[in-house]
């Protein structure tokens, strides 16, 4: 079969999966009933205060709320990089709260993909390097094909072999979304992955977030506080005070901002 | 503060050794000082036979002055005393006893000392390793052959003594021993109130020229002065490892300064903007030095000497073989380790503080940028690197050749100089060839070469340290197992037979050669025959040994080589004796048997040596009369020597010598300069591996994004341990190569500088220690793994969300 006609078939399936409307979308990572709290006794603070949450296969989701409403702590409890106080995560079949630390560790190199604001390369490794770090961390072989189409799509093809130092932002934010995405992980975590970019980066950056989800079928999770950026998702999700404050389906800038403001007010 | 512990580590230990050292010294000059000094307790002069002997009028001459009171002469006889289980009586020396009221008999352990003329004092060790009780019988004989039965009336307290002890027996029991016998020196004691100096100046005036007059005092610093003389030696060896040891402490200190400052570039920045002059940022980096270098100082001195005072209890617990001595703390030995640490640490963060100062105030604002990695002062320190190696290496050569030592000693520090300038591109070009194996083996393990080589002026000063104590070590072994093997080759033309038994006129039982085999450390035993020949009118003891065995006990290959029927083997006196050149031929005869043969010179085997098939010809009968041994070279030598003196019970006197005494004297020194070395140089690869430890755990503090990210991509936490481990082991591995190859290039350029102008033919031997280099390159690579346990579980720790928190 050629690579092509699979993106399609996945593109198909996953256009329906993408509507819930349609049925019963399959469920990529679900939260359920998610604490968690720093601090003990009168000083414990809870950043996330009983947060349920499914986000579908094939679906890009933006994850907003003011400073402290706990969207970073909510992110890193669903990409395994933190343990909740209470509640359960839900990758696919797999239970993340009750896992050890190794078997997390090896959820996040082989089903998970990383997106941060800044500080996404080893500064040691050549671009390409960076990209294949997940794989060769776990001993798996690219798929070259694959690897070939995000660097043609990505535009990287004539920078591989430079070190991060030697990129632009934008440059080094591609980078890291091609390594997100050439393990084919399960969701792909974006932290405020435009925070430290121009707009026409951020924009390159967050045009490819939403091409991975409609042409390759990527589940995308993403935090951000920009409601330009949170208008590329497919949904975006609300959280104040540690707990869900709203949902928003096919946003524009516009009304991601009035339910930002609703929810200041 | 808890990132300078390893720094001051690195002082205490330093500091901890030089404590030690010193206080090592001091206490056993202390305890020679009290030794003798409790050996000549009321002497108030001393007559030494300086270039004559003193004779008994002189004694009398003495006794006659008005000054004197006392007067104990020293006479020892020196008699053969057979001990119970021994086959062969020993020599035991005996001193003569007098009465004195005010000059110090020898004590007494138990027993009493003697007061007839059949009764003796043993010392204590002596009494005790021959099992001799008080009331037991000896038998002892005179070089005369005279006999006499003494009593053990008493054991001599010989706790402090230096070396065997003597045995005591009453004045007028050493006169009929040994009636001539030598007068060693002579106390005196003055009448009360006679001033020592008054009192020497008097004895000095009736002695015949040739015999020398001290006053008591005058004479125990004399005697204090042969015996400090090694310790001043060996002190002066400790103390030159101790400021090794410190100097490296220095290296290490200075690293972590650096680090330390280059992580607080942000808070010194901060202090800068608000209005911290450059030379406030200066001196309170000085005074955080000057705290941290008082502290760690005084927790030296304390170890060192806590260390030193555990050795000297340990040493007077157990037999080491040495005197023991009890602690002696002076001043010098607590200030000046005190004072020397403070200033070495303060030296140390000198350039670290100085580039504090160069913070500017701006770099509190943006976020820490790398530093540029090439600076003029990089290429210009690399330039004198190069040019420092060179004329070191030119030095080195010279002093190869032209054996000096001096200036050998001047090329080897140039030249290491230069290597530590190059360091910079050395190390890291060496880490990236090292690690090229690991670096296949996957990421991590390529990050981590990665690592190594990130910073390398960092990688250079953590290796540097590291350096210092394999080279030296290195240096050590090579130099001493190439001296040893020069001395070795060269004691195998002087002596080329280990050990030779002989008996004069008894016969050698049928099984002697089985009884000396069997004998612990005997590898090989050949028979040889002695005949009496005539030439010319004078006789010759001559030796006949199988020529096929002959190679298996003489050492020497070209003597084995000489040794064939026609020729003689002689020394240079036999030569002398025959009036003939060697080449010359000679005609011997032994009854109605003459032999003409070719004489050749033979040192250091009998006299007069002639292959067996030779010596057959003038005495076909010719009874066996001795053995030549071989000796296995890691036997205890003098052990053996011991053993073969109590073989052969059957005869009543057996004579044993060879080279084996002074081959087992010498060995037994190497071992011990070496395990001296080796062991006070470990200080120094200790400390340095603090550094190494010290280094990482800063830059695990400086890589913690890295590593979260790492983390948050896959990395497990034994995947991030062992990236940490492959780093440190690189950095490890690298210094002991380095210094390894360093420590030959130089042991071997000391060996022929020293030993050169030593040898006969001026040739010299190199040897490569292979198991203790290994073993050298294995230590280092073990430490290196350990240094890297304590970062690596500290980095293991960090949490990857925590790190990857935006600011």
């Amino acid at each position: 079969m050629e690579p092509g006609s699979d993106m399609s078939l996945q593109t198909g399936e996953l256009a329906a999966g993408r509507l819930p409307q349609d049925g019963m979308p399959r469920t990529a990572i679900r939260a359920h009933e998610l604490r968690k709290v720093y601090g003990q006794g009168d000083t414990a603070v809870a950043a996330l205060d009983g947060v349920s949450v499914d986000f579908a296969v094939g679906n890009f989701t933006a994850i907003m709320g003011p400073s402290g409403s706990g969207k970073s702590t909510l992110m890193h409890c669903l990409a395994g990089l933190d343990t909740p106080t209470s509640g359960q995560v839900l990758l696919g079949e797999t239970e993340l709260t009750q896992l050890p630390d190794a078997a997390l560790t090896k959820i996040r190199r082989d089903r998970i993909g990383f997106v941060f604001q800044s500080f996404n390369l080893l500064p040691m490794l050549s671009a390409k390097d960076n990209i294949l770090l997940p794989l060769e961390l776990g001993s798996r072989k690219p798929d070259q094909q694959w690897l070939a189409t995000l660097v043609d799509v990505l535009g990287l093809a004539d920078r591989l072999t430079h070190r991060p130092s030697e990129l632009s932002g934008g440059q080094q934010q591609r980078v890291a979304v091609a390594r997100a995405l050439v393990g084919r992980p399960e969701v792909v975590f974006a932290d405020e992955p435009t925070g430290n970019l121009d707009s026409r980066s951020g924009a390159e950056v967050l045009g490819f977030l939403r091409r991975s989800v409609r042409e390759f079928g990527q589940t995308v999770v993403m935090v951000t506080h920009d409601p330009l950026a949170a208008s590329y998702a497919d949904r975006v999700v609300m959280l104040a005070d540690g707990k869900l404050a709203g949902e928003l389906y096919d946003p524009k800038p516009e009304t991601v901002l009035d339910a930002l403001r609703q929810l200041g007010a | 503060m808890g990132r300078l512990v390893a720094a001051c580590l690195a002082i205490v230990l330093g500091v901890g050794f030089g404590a030690l050292a010193l206080t090592a010294h001091s206490s056993a000059s202390h305890g020679i000082d009290e030794t003798i000094g409790a050996q000549y307790k009321g002497v108030d002069a001393y007559v030494y036979p300086d270039r004559e002997s003193i004779t008994p009028a002189t004694v009398a001459k003495v006794k006659a002055l008005p000054q004197v009171a006392e007067v104990v002469p020293s006479a020892t006889a020196y008699l053969e005393t057979s001990f119970p289980g021994l086959v062969r009586s020993v020599s035991l020396p005996i001193d003569a006893l007098y009465p004195s009221t005010q000059i110090a008999s020898p004590g007494t352990t138990s027993g009493k000392l003697p007061r007839a003329t059949n009764e003796i004092a043993l010392p204590n060790k002596l009494a005790a390793k021959h099992n001799v009780m008080l009331g037991q019988s000896l038998r002892i004989t005179s070089y005369e052959k005279k006999s006499w039965t003494v009593t053990v009336v008493g054991l001599i307290d010989d706790q402090s003594a230096f070396g065997q002890g003597a045995a005591v027996a009453t004045q007028a029991a050493v006169k009929i021993f040994e009636p001539d016998g030598y007068i060693q020196g002579v106390k005196i004691a003055g009448k009360p109130g006679t001033d020592p100096q008054v009192l020497a100046d008097a004895v000095q005036k009736v002695l015949p020229s040739g015999v020398q007059a001290f006053t008591g005092e005058g004479w125990i610093e004399h005697e204090v002065k042969q015996y400090t003389n090694g310790i001043d030696v060996l002190g002066g060896v400790f103390g030159m490892f101790a400021v090794i040891a410190l100097f490296v402490a220095c290296l290490v200190i200075g690293n972590t300064f650096t680090i330390v400052i280059a992580q607080r570039t942000r808070e010194m920045a901060l202090l800068r903007c608000v209005g911290a002059s450059r030379r406030q940022v200066f001196s309170s980096v000085l005074a955080e030095a000057t705290v941290v270098g008082v502290i760690a100082s005084a927790i030296g001195v304390v170890f060192g000497v806590a260390l030193s005072a555990l050795a000297l209890a340990m040493s007077r617990e157990f037999d080491w073989g040495i005197p023991p001595v009890s602690l002696h703390l002076d001043l010098l030995s607590i200030f000046l380790p005190l004072l020397l640490g403070t200033i070495a640490t303060i030296a140390a963060a000198v350039v670290p503080a100085r580039r504090a100062t160069k913070v500017a105030p701006l770099a509190a604002l943006r976020p820490d940028v790398a530093p540029a990695a090439a600076s003029k002062r990089g290429v210009f320190r690399l330039i004198l690197g190069f040019v420092l190696l060179a004329g070191g290496g030119a030095l080195l050569a010279m002093a190869a050749t032209e054996h000096q030592v001096i200036v050998g000693v001047a090329g080897g520090v140039i030249s290491f100089l230069g290597v530590l300038a190059v360091g910079t591109l050395l190390v890291p070009a060496l880490i990236r060839v090292l690690g090229a194996l690991p670096a296949r083996a996957g990421v991590p393990s390529r990050i981590a070469v990665a690592n190594a080589v990130r910073n390398p002026k960092r990688t250079a000063a953590t290796t540097a340290a590291l350096l210092i104590g394999v080279t030296l070590i290195s240096l050590t072994c090579v130099g001493i197992a190439s001296v040893r093997k020069t001395f070795d080759v060269s004691m195998d033309g002087q002596y080329p037979v280990d050990l030779t038994v002989m008996t004069y006129d008894e016969k050698m039982p049928p099984s002697a050669d089985e009884q000396l085999k069997a004998i612990k450390g005997i590898t090989q035993v050949v028979p040889i025959h002695k005949v009496v020949v005539k030439s010319k009118g004078e006789e010759y003891s001559v030796t006949g040994i199988d020529q096929a065995t002959a190679g298996s006990v003489i050492h020497s290959p070209a003597l084995v080589d000489k040794l064939k029927p026609g020729t003689a083997l002689v020394d240079y006196s036999t030569l002398q004796r025959l009036q003939l050149k060697e080449g010359s031929k000679v005609t011997i005869v032994s009854g109605k048997n003459t032999l003409t043969v070719t004489l050749q010179r033979g040192l250091g085997l009998d006299p007069f040596n002639l292959t067996s098939t030779d010596l057959a010809k003038l005495a076909p009968n010719a009874p066996i009369s001795g053995y030549w041994l071989a000796t296995d070279p890691k036997a205890d030598g003098s052990k053996v020597i011991e053993d073969v003196n109590q073989s052969l019970p059957s005869l009543k006197e057996l004579e044993v010598s060879g080279g084996l005494a002074k081959r087992s004297a010498y060995t037994q020194i190497f071992d011990v300069l070496l395990a001296v070395g080796i062991g006070l140089l470990g200080v120094s690869v200790l400390i340095a591996l603090v550094g190494v430890g010290n280094t990482l755990s800063l830059s695990v503090l400086e890589r913690t994004r890295e590593n979260a990210l790492l983390r948050a991509m896959g990395l497990t936490r034994r995947q991030l341990r062992s990236m940490l481990a492959i780093e440190s082991l690189l950095m490890a591995l690298v210094a002991a190569g380095l210094g390894i190859a360093l420590g030959l290039v130089y042991g071997w350029t000391g060996t022929s500088a020293l030993m050169g102008g030593q040898t006969i033919d001026g040739n010299v031997e190199y040897a490569v220690p292979v198991g203790l280099l290994v073993a050298i390159a294995a230590i280092a690579a073990v430490a290196g793994l350990l240094a890297s346990v304590l970062p690596a579980r500290r980095a293991a720790k960090v949490a990857p969300a925590g790190a990857l928190a935006t600011e």
